[in-house]
Order: structure tokens, then sequence, then C-alpha cells
């Protein structure tokens, strides 16, 4: 399935096997799960949530030290 | 997926004790976690004057908000310290953020600038040929500013948004470095110690992810830029690996945190400090040399 990844820098879509959850975006990615909340439709989402062909998900990086 | 106490949908999950948490209880329990390291570490006496060292991003604002919270009911009154590194372009926004949730919780600050205080702006200190790592430089200052900005502001504490990410990065340098003294001198709360004001840690065991998530559920205006001269850190590459372990090993960072705690609670009988202090000749703060380090670099920063 496709699956659309919004960031900041920039939009990407990723392929993903059925029966996918959103924490595996994450070695599509080469990130790790630790940096980034996951948000699909406007909410915030955990790793383990199922994810459907077509989703569309904003990544919120989180960012270090300041 | 639902939060593991109610039907509602789950923000967050914190897989190091496997718990899915909805919004409610997430900043129910993260409040809580804050709340219980203040009490257990005794951080705060009933008339303290504690200055929350604010840069403006995720960590301080959520660090001055939750003290702002509780000083009323614990008799302590709280004060902001700003360091304007002069980075253009990263740091303005960040204080106006500072500035702006001082206002709102009606809290006095003091802004102090590498420029009046070290002599120069640290993007003219980084024009220098020879000076490669800005953050070798920048930590030094910041934390003297600090201190002495609290310190100009009559503050018995200060407080300062280190999270989990922080400490377990912190405590793995020093231990690549052998760095045992500064490890037995680190912890949630620093020893009373002649010449310091005594440093306390609220979100020392909380994740960063979670207080970015933390801030971002309370609608909180923070920081989201990266400092420009980050990413050559030595730190960075070490959080980028923990990162990538943890996802692997959930709790791995509460394991090297907690490994400190262990190894402080061994040597607390144990003086394995190398030197005694001795004042500064140049400032009269504590140094373990003839001269400290942030007139060291001071000095080599205003070279010409």
């Amino acid at each position: 399935m496709k699956i659309k990844i919004v960031r900041k820098e920039g939009e990407k879509i990723i392929e993903l096997p059925e029966g996918a959850r959103a924490s595996d975006i994450f070695g599509k990615l080469g990130e790790s799960s630790e940096t980034y909340i996951i948000k699909r439709a406007s909410d915030i989402i955990i790793g383990e949530e199922p994810l459907s062909d077509g989703d569309e998900l904003e990544l919120i990086k989180i960012i270090s030290g300041g | 997926m639902n939060c593991d106490k109610c039907q509602n949908p789950a923000v967050a999950h914190l897989r190091y004790s496997d718990i899915r948490l909805c919004k409610n209880h997430f900043i129910g329990l993260t409040t809580d976690r804050i709340r219980k390291t203040i009490n257990k570490n005794k951080f705060f006496e009933r008339g303290d004057r504690v200055a929350v060292a604010v840069s403006g991003g995720k960590d301080s604002i959520v660090t001055l908000r939750e003290l702002h919270d509780i000083s009323k009911k614990r008799g302590i009154e709280i004060v902001g310290v700003t360091i304007d590194e002069g980075i253009a372009d990263y740091r303005p926004e960040s204080i106006d953020i500072a500035e702006r949730t001082y206002k709102e919780l009606g809290v006095d600050y003091t802004i102090l600038t590498y420029k009046d205080r070290v002599g120069k702006p640290l993007d003219k200190i980084m024009e220098k040929p020879d000076i490669s790592r800005a953050c070798e430089y920048c930590g030094v200052f910041r934390r003297r500013l600090i201190e002495d900005g609290a310190r100009e502001m009559g503050a018995d504490k200060i407080a300062t948004g280190h999270n989990l990410d922080d400490e377990a990065q912190s405590i793995f340098m020093n231990y690549i470095r052998s760095d045992f003294p500064r490890i037995a001198r680190s912890g949630p709360k620093t020893a009373n110690k002649e010449g310091f004001i005594p440093r306390v840690k609220p979100l020392c065991n909380i994740p960063e992810k979670e207080v970015g998530l933390y801030a971002i559920l309370k609608g909180y205006e923070i920081h989201e830029d990266e400092c420009p001269n980050a990413a050559n850190a030595f730190r960075l590459n070490i959080r980028d690996h923990m990162n990538l372990i943890e996802d692997k090993y959930p709790g791995f960072k509460f394991g090297i945190y907690n490994s400190a705690e262990n190894l402080r609670n061994i040597l607390a009988d144990v003086n394995i400090e190398k030197n005694t202090l001795k004042k500064c000749e140049n400032c009269g703060q504590n140094t373990s040399g003839k001269i400290c380090k942030f007139c060291e670099l001071k000095a080599y920063a205003n070279k010409e």
C-alpha cells in the first residue's frame, strides 16, 4: 500500500506491505521513531496503529536542545 | 488503538513500560512524574527563589510552566534567565517565545547576551578560523551566564529543562571519558557547594519525545528549530545512536540513567574528586586550576 509522508522539509510517498503499522514507516525512512510524533487527519496516533492504503501521515519532529 | 485506562484513542505508547495513554491520561501521568521527581529529590524549600533557564524550546517552556503551576502551593517564587548567544536566524525567535511566556505568567526575567558578557556574539566567535566546535565554547559560556543571571536575580536554585535523553547522553559521554567525578556530581539535583547555586532538573526522567508531546498536547508555544551549530556535535551522534537502540530495546535510556543513579549511590561514600576547588585568578569563580574554563575560552574567543 502507498502511504504519503508529510514533513516540514517536504512530502514523500512510501510503499509498505498490507498490515503495516504506523511505526513501520521509520524503517523505510531510515529514522528513529524516538524523533517524531505521528499525526493522521490531525489526530496524534501511536506506532501500533494499523495503516490503510492512501493514508497521509504528518511527522512532527522533536527538536533536541535549545 | 485505545488508552489502557479508558476507551479514548491513545496518543502515547510508553514502550518501556508498555502502556498506551489517551491525551488526558498522558498529561496526568507526566505531570505526576514531574511532581514526584520534585518531591522525591526535595528540590525546593518554602521561600526559595527559583531561576528557570528558559531558551524558548519545549524543555525549558515545560519546566517554566510546571514550576509556575506549583509555585504558589509550594511557597516558591519563579524568575527567568534567558541567554542570547548571538546566533542569527535562530535565537531571536526563541527569545520572543520565552519573553511572551514570561509576560503571560507574570514572571520576572533577565536576558544576558554573549555580546555583553563574553565580548562577542557566538556568530562572531565562530568566524575565528581555528574554532570549529561551537558547542565547546557555547556550553561553557551559557552555563556561566545562567549562573550569573540567576545570582543577579537573587535566586537560591536554578532549574533547567534537561530531559531523560539529555541525561542519558551526558552519562554515556562521561562513561566514555571515564569522568566518574562528573557522573557523581550530576543527577536530578546538584549538591549544595560553596560558590555554586544548586541546580535541579524536574524533567530528568521524562523522555524527550514525551516532553515534546506534552508541550504539544498542552498547547504551549515552543520554538521548534534546531540550533544551526548542533549538526557536528558529538552529542548529536550519541543521540541518534541511542534513539536507534531505544527503538529496538525500549528502556535502554532508562537503563543508562539508572546505571548512573546506582553508581552515585556506590560513590556517595568515596571521595573521588581529585582536585579541591580554588578561585579563578581572573573572575573569582570556583575552578580546579588557576584560571577557570570560562575565562580561558573567553580570552581565546576575543584574541585577535
